[in-house]
């Protein structure tokens, strides 16, 4: 039996409360779900009934569930590259030498700390078809303002704009501190052999920022795919099921079809895919910060 | 340039402002009214007092704890080699992949086979759940920057370990703890699935929820929500912005190398 030394008790010490409390709360639920994956549970009853797979193959045959999966996909990838571009731009344009940088900065920094229930709230507001504000600008300048929410074409770009305007400040800020640790000697540097802008973008900034975005591309992707608030308060998953994700189809099945079994086994292919998703990204970033020659 | 690109950022944030104290006539008036000519701060008047009070306990217990007990597990990532280290590390981060919705359940019915369905305490502990892994994380990267001399020095003091972390580390890191705090706070303060969820009535509802309730299913009552939203934003933002340095530097922690 192999000796643990003092300092590893002392280390597994201080990290097992917070373990512990980590594993109740997340370790006993996943298997709760996986569990509850294979039932069919009747709430009022408090029984359940081993289904096995039935739930999933139920899954797999459904129109709703695979436009549900399209819905997200396309509300993840849009938006993440979206705001990488305009927060790329933004963190730019904020790394010059300005006299009122840190205001600018602070500003921009609004969204982050609003309540996502909030400003999905405000832009609901402010894409009411009739009274909202948005529109009326737009009858202003002579332009019929659409069905922002209402319109089953427009609704995922509406709630795509709420969720571009929230999240870019996020980006603008990670890529910020990492343009701000690129040495300007390499800029001068390149300045004196004549590189063109774009060159000076392409070969010097941009591999210099690679920990930064993916990092960025990471969490935003996580985010954007697991994003709830928005859609709840913004269109519930409507008009029809135009814009019905999977966390608020997962949130219908449960709490309004009273169908935990289902949506405990659809939340479990939601956990799979996610966690997919984080995988190829961490392989991306050990395969470019292996590719990095200093 | 930029303050174009500001002024487009920060209008929805403005125009709820403005939102909170117009009138009902003025609220809904088309062409819409820029600046209201009646202020009113009736809207106001109908502040869902108890749920602040609500958010408020949960989110600073939640975040006292979480500290406490975060702090403790990053100082023993830093500082201790111990076998699995870099492997329950590596779990603790890949928490954040698993999606709300999917412990949701469990945890509902957890809740309601103890009984604490409609409670303050629930809620807590949930967001204590949602919390530790952030800070976890967050507490480890400060101490890991923290050069081990000082606590060397404190040990030749005399110092045991866990009074080098008390008396030295920590008072060092003031700027670290700040961050994490702040932005665990918020993590708390934000939060919306589970509250929605684990409670029904004013006895632990949470703001968000409350504010969320203005949409009925026949008419949404603006003013009172832009009121509500107000009050329950625009303090967090003043205090932010007084410690936004601090939350810039917890936010690209680990983005950036050196």
């Amino acid at each position: 039996m192999r000796k643990i030394s003092h300092e590893a008790m002392i280390g597994y010490g201080m990290i097992l409360p917070a373990l512990i409390y980590l594993s109740l709360f997340y370790f006993y639920p996943i298997i709760s779900a996986v569990n509850l994956s294979f039932q069919e549970y009747d709430i009022s009853s408090g029984k359940n009934r081993f289904i096995g797979l039935a739930n999933y193959f139920s899954i797999m045959s459904e129109d709703r569930f695979f436009n549900a999966i399209k819905n997200t996909f396309f509300f993840t990838f849009s938006c993440t590259s979206i705001e990488l571009a305009i927060g790329m731009c933004l963190a730019l344009l904020l790394n010059r030498d300005l006299r009122d940088k840190g205001l600018f900065r602070t500003l921009l920094l609004t969204p982050l700390m609003l309540t996502p229930v909030v400003y999905s709230l405000q832009f609901r507001w402010m894409y009411a078809d009739q009274y909202g504000v948005i529109n009326n600008i737009l009858k202003g300048l002579g332009i019929a303002g659409p069905l922002w929410i209402a319109d089953a074409n427009i609704a995922m770009y509406s709630i795509m704009i709420t969720m571009i305007w929230a999240a870019t400040p996020f980006v603008m800020i990670v890529l910020l501190a990492g343009l701000q640790s690129i040495p300007p000697e390499l800029y001068e540097a390149a300045q004196i052999d004549g590189a063109s802008i774009w060159n000076t973008f392409k070969n010097i900034t941009l591999p210099l920022l690679k920990p930064a975005i993916l990092v960025v591309l990471l969490i935003r992707t996580m985010d954007a795919f697991k994003m709830f608030d928005i859609f709840y308060i913004l269109t519930g998953g409507g008009p029809g099921f135009a814009t019905e994700v999977l966390s608020i189809y997962i949130y219908k099945t449960a709490f309004s079809y009273l169908n935990l079994g289902k949506a405990s086994a659809l939340s479990c292919i939601m956990t799979l895919i996610i966690s997919m998703i984080a995988l190829v990204y961490i392989q991306l970033f050990r395969i470019s910060s292996s590719q990095e020659y200093r | 340039m930029l303050i174009i690109i500001v002024s487009v950022y920060l209008f929805p944030f403005i125009w709820m402002i403005l939102s909170s104290i117009k009138s009902d006539t003025e609220q809904y008036a088309i062409p819409p009214v820029w600046l209201p000519l009646h202020p009113t701060l009736n809207n106001y008047r109908s502040l869902p007092f108890r749920e602040l009070l609500n958010s408020l306990i949960i989110a600073l217990t939640s975040t006292g704890i979480a500290m406490l007990l975060g702090s403790m597990a990053g100082y023993g990532f830093a500082r201790y080699r111990f076998p699995l280290r870099s492997f329950i590390l590596f779990l603790i981060l890949m928490i954040r992949v698993i999606p709300h919705i999917s412990i949701l359940i469990p945890i509902f019915l957890l809740m309601k086979s103890l009984n604490l369905l409609n409670t303050i305490l629930a809620v807590i502990m949930v967001h204590l759940a949602l919390q530790l892994p952030l800070c976890v994380w967050m507490m480890r990267s400060f101490f890991v920057e923290l050069p081990r001399d000082l606590e060397d020095a404190a040990k030749v003091d005399g110092c045991s370990s866990l009074g080098a972390l008390i008396r030295v580390v920590l008072p060092v890191c003031t700027s670290g703890l700040a961050a994490t705090a702040i932005i665990i706070f918020l993590t708390s303060w934000n939060e919306f699935l589970f509250a929605l969820v684990l409670t029904y009535t004013e006895v632990a509802k949470t703001m968000p929820v409350a504010i969320a309730e203005n949409v009925t299913a026949f008419v949404i009552h603006w003013g009172p929500m832009t009121a509500a939203s107000v009050i329950y934003t625009i303090p967090v933002m003043i205090f932010t912005i007084f410690v936004q340095k601090h939350i810039v530097r917890g936010l690209t922690l680990g983005a950036i190398k050196g």
